[in-house]
């Protein structure tokens, strides 16, 4: 590292804090930013400041939204007698991306995961329940992974939900097992969404 | 030294963790070779190379690589054995086996093998997924990962003078002294846990038996309590922490019985 002014050294350290990013490429970005104009460079240090700032989670299905709540749950459009429970906001964007669904989501934020002491505590899972206690929920789709743990949470809310009045299913594995929602083609999830099950 | 040896074996997956965009870091204990942490190159995108088998307690045959002298081997491909489907099928058994294997996990160094160890993990793997009653398996299972480590629990002699105490009326267990204690030589300071003969022959004799007939084995509601007393207090004793996976299996069950008492 010290091969490196001090500056580019920071910078260099900062960025390979990234999941995935090793020295070499944190390296490479920084030498971009270093040879970028200085207009450039503050776009970029702005826009994630503006992150910080002005991202929150939507009051009622806890995606990331620029307001108290997000541009989905805020469609008049948007059946909200349906309930699409995913892991995190990027299988929310997938599942925005086919282009298929109709109804209003809820973003668990995790899933119960005994190896990192992840206990239904830990995710949004009383924030469901409340949220189909309030009476307008006719159908929640369980959408977490076909992982292990995915599994392990869809089955944990299948049972949590029982005694209420709702139709709860869980979608198809058109994704296949072990995987990961985030990498299915659009195709594999129309087909997960469609073939939902009754549990 | 350009060709790198393909090495098989059967595993068991313990661990599974996203290693930048399209690969996992997977800690496995294998038959052959112990435990060992490989990387899947491009496995979250691509499945092929491991069918759907890198996932938690997975059983698979599995082909991995050394490269170079850094501990993380190369797995080039796998194909299952056993999914244990109904496990997966249950969130309290789901929480089990991952006590299973963390508690293996964390007794365990990497690169050591230990055929016996591989063989209780995979049997008790077995005998959950066919349902047997998950109190006794966790005791068992303690038990005998215990002995297959190297910390066996002293139970029917005392642990400091080994003095037999198979017919003592009754026994008091010393987590830091490894074993229960004859009256001779039981400290002045803090008492030790009670611990029935019953109880005390139990482990024993689960110790013994072959594991698929360890479901004819059964614990009484004390002796399931004082088991699980001793032998959770001499494992965190041993770790100097608790397990993760225990504490959340608690928490489900409260949730559980929680949500079901607000909806009465
Ligand atoms: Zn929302
Ligand atoms: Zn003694």
């Amino acid at each position: 590292m010290s091969r490196y002014a001090p500056p580019l050294a920071r910078l260099i350290k900062e960025l390979a804090r990234f999941p995935g990013i090793g020295e070499k490429t944190a390296a490479r970005l920084a030498n971009f930013i270093l040879h970028e104009s200085a207009e450039d460079a503050r776009r970029l240090a702005e826009s994630i400041l503006e992150v910080k700032e002005k991202i929150r989670l939507c009051r009622v299905c806890f995606n990331l939204s620029e307001g108290d709540v997000c541009p989905v749950c805020s469609d008049p459009d948007r059946d909200g007698t349906v309930i699409c429970v995913v892991e995190d906001p990027d299988a929310l964007i997938a599942l925005e991306e086919s282009g298929t669904y109709r109804g209003l989501y809820h973003v668990l934020h995790g899933v119960l995961s005994p190896l990192d002491g992840v206990g239904p505590e830990k995710i949004r899972v009383r924030e469901l329940i409340e949220r189909v206690r309030g009476g307008a929920v006719k159908e929640v789709i369980l959408a977490t992974n076909p992982s292990v743990q995915g599994e392990a949470t869809a089955v944990f809310l299948m049972r949590s939900l029982a005694e209420k009045t709702v139709r709860v299913s869980r979608i198809a594995t058109g994704v296949p097992v072990g995987g990961d929602l985030k990498y299915a083609d659009r195709m594999t999830l129309a087909k997960a969404l469609e073939g939902r099950r009754v549990m | 030294m350009g060709v790198r040896t393909h090495l098989r074996t059967e595993a068991i997956v313990l661990r599974r963790t996203d290693h930048g965009e399209s690969d996992w870091i997977v800690t496995l204990f294998t038959r052959d070779f112990g435990k060992i942490k490989g990387i899947a190159k491009g496995a979250r995108r691509s499945r092929r190379r491991f069918a759907n088998t890198l996932d938690d307690f997975c059983c698979l045959n599995l082909i991995f690589s050394q490269r170079g002298r850094g501990s993380l081997v190369f797995l080039e491909s796998s194909d299952i054995v056993e999914h244990f489907g109904e496990i997966r099928l249950c969130v309290e058994k789901t929480a089990l086996a991952s006590y299973l294997v963390e508690l293996l996990d964390a007794f365990t160094p990497e690169g050591k093998p230990n055929r016996e160890l591989y063989e209780t993990l995979r049997g008790f793997l077995i005998l959950l997924n066919a349902g047997a009653p998950m109190g006794n398996l966790a005791r068992f299972y303690e038990i005998r990962l215990l002995a297959a480590c190297g910390y066996d629990p002293a139970l029917d002699r005392c642990a400091r003078c080994g003095t037999t105490m198979a017919s003592a009326p009754s026994l008091v267990f010393h987590a830091a002294e490894g074993g229960v204690l004859c009256p001779a030589c039981l400290p002045a300071g803090p008492p030790g846990l009670p611990l029935s003969q019953g109880a005390a022959k139990t482990l024993l004799l689960a110790k013994r038996l072959p594991i698929p007939r360890l479901v004819s084995l059964s614990l009484t509601p004390q002796t399931a309590r004082e088991t699980e007393e001793i032998l959770g207090v001499f494992v965190n004793h041993l770790l100097g922490r608790e397990l993760l996976s225990l504490q959340v299996l608690r928490q489900i069950r409260q949730f559980s019985i929680d949500t079901s008492r607000k909806n009465k």
